[in-house]
Parts: structure tokens; C-alpha cells; sequence
């Protein structure tokens, strides 16, 4: 799968297999985020917190339940690899392609472009009627801003 | 000098297709297309990128390349116009 998440500069199977069983803390964090989201709309709905709306209530379930079981079928799919050793090979050559990296890093400038305009229009209308809705749109552009500068000063010192 | 393969530092202008003479050298020795791309860990996308011209190789991939055809990394890719000094 070509993604922020999947590439790798890992030289031989072996590798790429340790890469593989470190991915797999990530994702059983996830599991534990997914779990403590859902698990919050669920103690919120026992404990009768009626200053929750519904909505809200179901979209922690919801996220959480979907957070967990992405977490689960990643940690899945890891460990088919990890034994599989011709997928192994096959998914480290493609994961580790320099052609799929480029494709990656170009896909992910374009997605932020348009992530980036979103927001401006979700602000721009959506502002009308909730003014809350700028401040945080605008405090998310800033620290997107923020986090890219630092991004580049740690990177160009490191390369 | 040996450029990044980066769109960006082509500065807007669009990337122009690079001749390259993989296709003829795979040819020559009959090789397929997957098994270069084994030979080089990677995809055969890639290398069906490389031998139209619309990917230009990184610097490790083109050493990568030149070694397994036993040849000069200038023999293989062909520069023209505006990529010359």
C-alpha cells in the first residue's frame, strides 16, 4: 500500500520484518486510543451525562470502534507478512521503491493543497453561522505552519 | 553534476521525458522486465517508468542500473538540451 505510513528504506527482508514488528506498537496504540474514544461515549451514555449530545456520543463510538479495528487488521496483515516471506519480499519492494516514494510525497503536497482549501471554505462559510469555526481553522493553519518551518530546520540540519 | 530526481527543481518548468537505453540493454541479454526489477529491489513499474523516459532514476538507482549492465551511468542515460552545463 503506497502511504505516508508504508514507506521504507529498509535494505533487505530482515529488516523490513523488524520494520514490520515496529509498526505494530503503532497500531496497538491505536487500538488503546480507539478503545479509550469509544469507551468515553460509552461511560458518558452509562453515567447519564445528558450534556453530551447524542451526536457527539455516537461519533466517539464511531471513530473509536473504527480506529480499533484499523488498528487490529494492520496488526493482522503485519504478522501474514512477517511469515509469508515471498509477500514479505514482494511488499519491502514495494514499499521501499523510490518511484512509489516520489508518487507518495507528490500525492501528499496535493492532498494538503486541497485539505488546505477546504478549510479556508469551510471557514469562509461555515463561519456565518458558527464563529467559533475560524479560530480553530486558523489555529490549525498556524500550527501546520509552525510544525512544517520546524520540520524543515531539523531536516536540513540533518541532511 | 548529477540532479535529484525532485520535480520541484525543475522550477515549473514540466519534466521532460530522459532517453535512456534500458529497454535496448534488457533486450540484448533477455532479460524481462521482473527480473530487472528483482535484480534492482524494485518495482517493475519502475522500471517500465525508467525504459519510457517519464522517471528519471535517482543517483543510487542509475549507479544500480549501470552496474548491473556493466556499463557508464552516461552510456545508459542520455542527456540533452537544458540538462547539459
Amino acid at each position: 500500500m503506497i502511504g505516508i505510513f508504508c514507506v521504507t528504506k529498509a535494505a533487505t527482508d530482515e529488516e523490513y520484518g523488524v520494520h514490520l514488528a515496529k509498526a505494530c506498537y503503532v497500531y496497538t496504540g491505536m487500538i488503546v486510543i480507539g478503545v479509550i474514544t469509544a469507551a468515553i461515549a460509552v461511560t458518558a451514555e452509562v453515567l447519564g451525562m445528558t450534556g453530551i449530545s447524542d451526536y457527539m456520543l455516537g461519533l466517539y463510538c464511531g471513530m473509536g470502534s473504527g480506529i480499533t479495528i484499523g488498528g487490529a487488521v494492520l496488526i493482522v496483515r503485519n504478522r501474514r507478512l512477517m511469515k509469508n516471506k515471498e509477500k514479505l519480499h514482494k511488499a519491502r519492494i514495494h514499499d521501499s521503491d523510490e518511484r512509489n516514494a516520489q508518487i507518495s510525497g507528490m500525492a501528499v503536497k496535493a492532498a494538503l493543497a486541497v485539505l488546505l482549501v477546504g478549510m479556508y471554505l469551510v471557514m469562509l462559510v461555515g463561519g456565518l453561522w458558527y464563529p467559533v469555526l475560524p479560530k480553530i481553522l486558523v489555529l490549525l493553519v498556524v500550527l501546520f505552519l509552525f510544525s512544517y518551518l520546524v520540520a524543515c530546520k531539523v531536516i536540513s540540519n540533518r541532511i | 553534476m548529477w540532479r535529484t530526481n525532485c520535480p520541484d527543481a525543475v522550477e515549473g518548468k514540466t519534466v521532460k521525458d530522459l532517453k535512456t537505453k534500458i529497454q535496448q540493454l534488457r533486450k540484448e541479454r533477455r532479460i524481462s522486465q521482473s527480473e530487472l526489477a528483482d535484480a534492482l529491489s524494485v518495482t517493475r513499474q519502475t522500471i517500465i517508468s525508467l525504459e519510457s523516459g517519464k522517471y528519471k532514476a535517482s543517483l543510487v538507482l542509475a549507479h544500480k542500473i549501470a552496474q548491473y549492465f556493466g556499463s557508464a551511468i552516461e552510456e545508459i542515460f542520455i542527456f540533452e538540451g537544458e540538462e547539459n552545463l
